[in-house]
């Protein structure tokens, strides 16, 4: 087991490395140096040369990169070009919300689409699978903001039940029922895509254990369906599901970059459309690294569970 | 030799055989046919400018003389749909079209190769799929400037990884079938036995995969342009019309400028998608949906 861990630890990071030097390489092919935003008519040519020189951009990318790494690991990322402010600090502020966010879109993501699927996986080809096959599909086709115009349209704008973006109504009234209230619509808009995933993934799985020997000798036993359901199947269904899971982070990351910035969400998503419009590179670079972990954590995560769930993959 | 020609028309009369009883596949296909015949035969019929603003005619409703009305600077919605539906197909197809170029090579090679090329191509595919797409592209495509020509490059270069796990599966049973070692005890070298003996059979997996990718870069096209850093207004797409609605006043008041471009998206991409979908049904037959 000691031996799985490392090994999937060990794993991580050549995909680390490979990962941010990817974005940096790139972030610094970009035409336009971030210089040229910081020039004034008073400045000459030898005082260009030496805010190059002091933002170390005068030496080769790989130099830049291997500074960038050492600063890292002393838990520095740099300052942002467009607010000056340590990038820490400015994602830091930004992390709770897309946190709080995510994870709620997960949460209900899994229970209503491992739900559906257990429910089309109990009656294969009825009026049920059909719908349920059909939401996953629709769902996954469908592109999550033009859904959350379309619930904005109607909730927010013509039934004014539910606010249009935000995270709380005003500075003053942070409670939990408002901040409740701005969730529903973000939710549901990246929720009925990522749970397409689990629908079908739960169906195929459950139909599979259906059949196995313990799940009719669950059922010979007398055991209410309920119980052979949930405690018999669902259990051994659960690996195929666990592993969607972790594929479905990096969608999930993509997708709240684009619903934060519809519904105006104060976290790295609108952070990250921002610091892409203004080039503002070490925030990039700040996010990619931040996002680069959170994925290779849930990996992890994933992998662990995995390996508790069915100890065949521990040797 | 006849015989051999015979056998594979027989599983290619089989397979449109499937796709056409897959009824749903069936009619998304005609509804793709008729939407890629009226995109491009439209404007040579009509009178579409989709450039050009109508003075006195901005945020104009529906009426006769421009079918969806008007947007913010007077520009006829219904010929920036037409229009746009050009640049947002073509941006699909090219894109998966360069996804597949790069993907069934590099499967073919990681499923016939044991060891050091097939963990490399693996573990490649493990870091690309294991990453939010979406970030790199953002980041690429301000690299190379936001058009149509650098979305349908980086969708292509990023979108090879599906086609390269499904191949290399493939390869790694069409490998052990016997006419492959019938093909390997009469000398063909390495090259031959994968161009002609296992890549033709290894590559059903190919069109249901370029069928998802073609969805699927739409779908990402459309997102990079609704954020404003894919393709450039004047330009239409369906994704940069539906950013209007970002402007409450457009959302609200205006539902003719962004609602049809939505709807036409979104049939597109449910449509191709039920066509991919028909394609597998076709193609495997022992898969049971």
């Amino acid at each position: 087991m000691k031996k799985y861990i490392l090994k999937r630890i060990l794993i991580m990071i050549p995909v680390f490395l490979g990962m941010t030097a990817l974005v940096f390489f790139l972030s610094n092919m970009t035409p336009g140096s971030p210089v040229d935003a910081m020039i004034t008519p008073e400045m000459g040519v030898e005082d260009v040369e030496q805010l190059r020189h002091e933002m170390g951009l005068d030496q080769p990318i790989y130099v830049q990169y291997f500074k960038w790494l050492e600063r890292l690991f002393q838990g520095n990322l740099g300052y942002s070009y467009r607010t000056s402010n340590p990038v820490i600090k400015d994602i830091g502020e930004r992390i709770g919300p897309t946190l709080i966010l995510t994870l709620t879109v997960l949460v209900v993501s899994i229970l209503f689409g491992v739900a559906l699927g257990v429910l089309a996986a109990c009656k294969p080809y009825s009026i049920w699978d059909t719908l349920a096959s059909g939401l996953s599909f629709i769902g996954s086709s469908m592109p999550g903001f033009f859904i959350a115009l379309v619930l904005i349209y109607f909730f927010s704008v013509k039934l004014r039940w539910l606010p249009t973006g935000g995270m709380y109504t005003s500075v003053t009234s942070n409670s939990f029922s408002d901040l409740m209230r701005h969730m529903v619509l973000p939710t549901i808009s990246m929720s009925l895509a990522s749970s397409g995933n689990y629908i079908r993934q739960t169906r195929s799985a459950m139909l599979e254990v259906m059949g196995e020997e313990y799940v009719k000798m669950a059922r010979a036993k007398g055991l209410r369906e309920r119980v052979v359901l949930y405690v018999h199947a669902l259990r051994n269904a659960m690996l195929p599901i666990v592993t969607c899971i972790g594929m479905s982070v990096p969608g999930l990351v993509g997708g709240s970059i684009i619903i934060e910035q519809i519904f105006g969400w104060p976290g790295m998503g609108t952070l990250m459309v921002l610091s892409v419009t203004y080039r503002d590179y070490p925030v990039i670079m700040g996010i990619t690294m931040y996002i680069t972990i959170a994925v290779l954590l849930t990996n992890l995560l994933m992998d662990l569970l995995y390996a508790v769930l069915d100890p065949r993959i521990r040797n | 030799m006849k015989n051999h020609a015979k056998a594979r028309n027989v599983f290619f009369r089989d397979a449109v055989g499937r796709f056409v009883r897959h009824r749903v596949a069936m009619v998304s296909l005609v509804v793709l046919v008729l939407e890629i015949l009226a995109i491009l035969l439209l404007p040579s019929i009509m009178d579409l400018d989709p450039y050009t603003s109508t003075p006195g005619k901005f945020n104009a409703p529906p009426d006769g003389q421009f079918l969806l009305g008007t947007d913010s600077v007077g520009r006829d919605v219904f010929a920036r749909i037409v229009y746009g539906g050009r640049v947002s197909l073509s941006v699909g197809f090219i894109a998966a079209t360069i996804g597949a170029l790069i993907g069934v090579p590099l499967g073919l090679l990681a499923g016939f190769y044991d060891g050091l090329v097939r963990s490399v191509i693996m573990r490649l595919v493990d870091i690309f799929m294991s990453f939010p797409a979406l970030v790199i592209q953002m980041v690429l495509v301000t690299v190379l400037g936001a058009s149509a020509r650098s979305l349908m490059l980086v969708l292509g270069f990023l979108g090879w990884t599906g086609y390269t796990r499904l191949v290399y599966s493939k390869v790694l049973s069409v490998r052990e079938e016997v006419y492959v070692e019938a093909a390997r005890s009469t000398g063909a070298p390495n090259r031959m036995l994968m161009v002609k003996y296992i890549l033709p059979n290894a590559m059903a997996p190919v069109f249901v995969t370029f069928s998802f990718a073609v969805a699927g870069n739409i779908l990402a096209e459309s997102g990079l342009s609704f954020l404003g850093l894919g393709v450039q207004i004047p330009t239409p797409t369906w994704g940069n019309m539906i950013r209007d609605a970002q402007t409450l006043s457009t959302l609200m008041l205006r539902p003719w400028a962004w609602i049809p471009a939505g709807i036409v998206l979104v049939v597109t991409v449910v449509c191709i998608n039920f066509v991919g979908d028909g394609l597998r049904a076709a193609l495997d037959p022992k898969i049971k949906i």
